[in-house]
């Protein structure tokens, strides 16, 4: 087995995680008597501090000062965690969850996947690297305000069209082309909006139909259909790539989530048994 | 002759990728946002915000991020991270970093109103420099680690920027510069073509005045790497109290020259975004005769005072003069006069608006769900209405960037915005279309094809220069407009009508206003402001068509367009009536902070130039 197969492995990524996990938790763990601790780097780093603010040299009572107010809130934070304050307050939980949550994501591998696995996340998601179905179409507009009865505008628009008439001539002047080439129909939602677009669903191509939008009434030829179809690997590589770091960092934090729930397991015992079995087997 | 005239036009295309599959010679129109912080922004990251680049593409494309969504996708988006302190930000959040510890990053960590004012004034003056405590010897290697978050962001513009043929959406590499000087703004976005970008970005601290940051953008980017175009766009001209469209020409520098180097990168001014409009405003002479619909989304409100002749300082606090060089008016009419002094107009500014959100979500820009410009420091209806930074309830949830081009590429984009046929809007997605010429039919707007009965009778769209007269007549400016469709639960709203607003210099070589209505008028619509419903009585097509009476071909002039919609309920009113009458903060009684607004586009003028 080669290094490489070697480290696709589950097990194997599954111990590299928790390493990552254990060193990082190493490098950003506080030392916890860092704080209280007062050297000469310290007292160096409070007075330069002190002397741009203040714009002199601080007497050794501000520097007192100054380093008691950290101390303090120091002294004040340990007291908080210790009376547990730090448990309800919706600030600081959210603040840790972010932290952690950051951590664990930075312990994700990063590296640029290989064709093969870039393939096979096209693969295992094919609608999100699809180019949509499109279609080219031709529309004339008979705009509400514009006609007593839009919609018998728009038909009478389409007899003429049938019997050959020039789109040029027809229809209200309105800011878009008359003809558009091959778009995919959320395109058409943005232009006339999303009654406009659902309408297009089956609608025979090289007849004129008439389609209801909030703007008024189109005479509407589809002119032309192109199917959906999967990306090559070389479009979409940029962003296969993006997604499966998104997704191994989306993993990283669930691994480890999975570690906590075994470590820190909820506590169903005032549940009736049979809820808290099926609470159990869906896990929380 | 211009440089901008000497310069060769961009090769067609720089990156490969395959053809769109569509290519409309009478061009489509893409909606995007060309303005977006996300967490590598240090005003962003300090209010909580911690959607990346890559997220913020995500959420442009359609995607939910961080709980929210957008009805409508963008078709393109820019992620214009501030290039300042893209290094510091790095350094201050990496655990493990030289500086991480340091008191400056653990004040930032700590998300303190003072650390976000700290680093803001850090950036003011020309003498800004990086801090030698993150940036000096034995703290962070900066320069490494620029260059570092900003191979991070062009990944990101990669990822999302679509190449196969479907062209379904276009993302710009891009940077805010973001200089100030006693703190008026003079901040850029400058946005690329393509993918061939310099090394690293300018920041204010490299380049301290916006002719330096030209002169790098030049010097990096055009002159010296194949394929490298650039443009730069400045934005809150309501914030610079006159200073950011006040030409500096340096000791020994050549005016015409510095106006020459400017029209050339900076063809495009962002008159809208979450801090206000800039268009034109009451209260501040030379923006042409009192016009009510001036009074939309203002930063400031009356009393100020007008810097008239001169600038001022502290814009960006709410403080200092107002000058008519703040709005787009009076720096298009300031144009005009350098024009004729200089040979050169320095202002040939097309329009475009944005968001400028702080919290990585472009084009998040309906009223209804507006959720803040800063994070967590804007979360919730009270601490919205009650903010002071930037302004507060003032605030908006920012604009869009139009864009009329044959395909969504970044070549047909940029090309476009260069070219400025784009126009901006409050939020809504109208569409708006304008032709100028000399020989366009009465009845344009009568019935028929608009837009190729325009192009067939020479007209010009939105961001060119007229062509040489023909005739005896002024110039017709034909417009049509379409009202937003809107998307499934958020239907659009009706025109009540489109502006042409005319501006010149008269005989004396002063400058004049004039605003017509071209189509559609006040239609009695009303919003009942306890429920905010609407009921609209506008129109969903709109055509206009105005031949200029006081043509004088001896002056230079330009013609922009305003199309205005029926009003709806702001943003603000809707989080107040959220909120128990009793409990309301005083933004929801204060009269200058209106409860209704009419959202708008505005298009990029068409210039009249007797010389052209």
């Amino acid at each position: 087995m080669t290094w490489r197969a070697l480290l696709r492995e589950p097990l194997v990524q599954f111990l590299v995680l928790g390493l990552a996990l254990f060193a990082l938790h190493a490098r950003v763990r506080p030392d916890p008597d860092a704080n209280m601790r007062v050297d000469l780097a310290r007292v160096e780093a409070a007075r330069q501090g002190l002397g741009a603010r203040l714009g002199h040299a601080p007497a050794d009572a501000e520097l007192a000062a100054a380093l008691r107010e950290a101390l303090d809130d120091e002294r004040m934070v340990r007291e908080a965690v210790r009376l547990g304050l730090d448990r309800d307050d919706p600030i600081v939980r959210r603040r840790l969850i972010q932290k952690l949550r950051l951590a664990y994501e930075s312990s994700a591998d990063l590296d640029p996947a290989d064709d093969a696995a870039l393939l096979a996340q096209r693969d295992a998601e094919p609608q999100r690297y699809t180019a949509p179905a499109r279609l080219a179409l031709t529309q004339i507009l008979a705009a509400r305000g514009r006609h007593a009865e839009p919609e018998a505008a728009a038909r009478e628009f389409a007899r003429a069209l049938e019997a050959g008439a020039d789109p040029a001539g027809l229809g209200d002047p309105g800011p878009h082309a008359r003809r558009l080439g091959l778009r995919p129909v959320a395109d058409y939602a943005g232009m006339f909006g999303p009654e406009f677009a659902a309408a297009l669903e089956g609608m025979p191509e090289g007849t004129w139909s008439i389609v209801q939008s909030k703007i008024g009434a189109h005479a509407v030829r589809v002119d032309a259909r192109a199917p959906a179809e999967l990306l090559p690997l070389a479009a979409a590589r940029a962003r296969l790539q993006a997604d499966l770091a998104e997704r191994r960092r989306a993993e990283a934090v669930r691994l480890a989530l999975e570690d906590l729930r075994r470590a820190d397991p909820a506590d169903l015992r005032e549940l009736p048994p049979d809820l808290a079995a099926a609470l159990r087997e869906h896990g929380l | 002759m211009s440089q901008s005239a000497c310069r060769p036009e961009p090769e067609p295309f720089v990156d490969r990728r395959e053809p769109c599959a569509e290519r409309n010679p009478q061009r489509n129109l893409y909606f995007g946002d060309l303005h977006v912080h996300t967490s590598y922004s240090f005003d962003a990251w300090i209010n909580d915000v911690r959607t990346d680049p890559a997220g913020a593409y995500r959420f442009a494309r359609g995607e939910e991020v961080a709980g929210l969504k957008l009805a409508r996708p963008l078709d393109f988006a820019a992620v214009t991270d501030h290039s300042e302190y893209l290094a510091e930000v790095e350094g201050c959040t990496t655990p493990g970093s030289a500086v991480y510890d340091s008191p400056r990053c653990t004040d930032f960590r700590a998300g303190s109103a003072a650390a976000l004012v700290s680093f803001g004034l850090g950036l003011d003056g020309d003498d800004a420099m990086r801090w030698g405590d993150l940036c000096g010897d034995g703290a962070l290697d900066c320069p490494a680690r620029i260059g570092a978050v900003w191979a991070r962001v062009q990944e990101a513009a990669e990822a999302a920027y679509d190449r196969s043929a479907a062209c379904e959406f276009t993302s710009f590499v891009a940077y805010e510069w973001s200089g100030s000087r006693m703190l008026s703004n003079l901040h850029r976005n400058v946005i690329f073509r393509s993918s061939r970008v310099p090394d690293l970005p300018v920041s204010h601290f490299e380049a301290p005045t916006a002719g330096e940051l030209w002169q790098r953008l030049l010097g990096d980017c055009r002159d010296s790497l194949p394929g490298c175009e650039v443009l730069a766009i400045p934005h809150n001209s309501n914030w610079s109290n006159g200073n950011l469209f006040t030409p500096e020409i340096p000791a020994g520098g050549d005016e015409t020259e510095l106006a020459e180097v400017r029209a050339d990168l900076e063809p495009l001014l962002e008159i809208y975004q979450h801090k206000g409009d800039s268009e034109c405003s009451p209260g501040v002479a030379g923006l042409g005769p009192p016009d009510e619909l001036c009074d939309f989304e203002k930063l400031r409100a009356l009393p100020f005072d007008d810097c008239g002749d001169g600038t001022g300082s502290q814009g960006m606090v709410g403080r200092g003069c107002v000058s008519r060089l703040d709005f787009l008016r009076g720096i298009l009419l300031a144009g005009l006069g350098a024009e004729q002094r200089l040979g050169v107009n320095p202002f040939r500014l097309g329009v475009i608006a944005g968001t400028d959100t702080h919290n990585g979500t472009p084009g998040n820009v309906e009223e209804a769900s507006y959720p803040g410009h800063f994070g967590k420091r804007e979360s919730d209806p009270v601490t919205r209405l009650t903010g002071n930074v930037p302004a507060g309830a003032r605030n908006g949830p920012g604009g869009l960037t139009a864009v009329w081009a044959e395909e969504n590429s970044r070549e047909a984009l940029w090309d476009a915005l260069r070219r400025r046929e784009v126009y901006g809007t409050s939020g809504p997605r109208m569409a708006v279309r304008v032709f100028a010429g000399w020989d366009l039919a009465d009845d344009l707007c009568d019935s028929g094809d608009f837009v190729g009965a325009a192009e067939a009778a020479g007209g010009v769209p939105m961001g060119a220069t007229l062509p040489d007269r023909t005739g005896d007549d002024g110039p017709v400016i034909a417009v049509s407009a379409q009202m937003d469709p809107g998307s499934e639960g958020a239907p659009g709203s009706l025109l009540e009508r489109i502006q042409v607003i005319k501006g010149w210099q008269d005989a004396q070589g002063v400058g004049q206003i004039t605003v017509v209505d071209v189509a559609g008028g006040p239609d009695g619509s009303t919003v009942d402001e306890a429920t905010c419903s609407a009921d609209q009585r506008g129109s969903p097509l709109l055509c206009g068509l105005w031949r200029d009476p006081e043509f004088d071909p001896e002056r230079p002039a330009f013609y922009y367009v305003r199309v205005v919609e029926d009003p709806v309920c702001r943003w603000s009113w809707r989080d107040c009536l959220t909120i128990a009458e009793d409990a309301r903060p005083p933004a929801c009684s204060d009269p200058t902070i209106p409860r209704t607004l009419q959202e708008r586009a505005w298009t990029s003028p068409v210039w009249y130039s007797p010389g052209a």
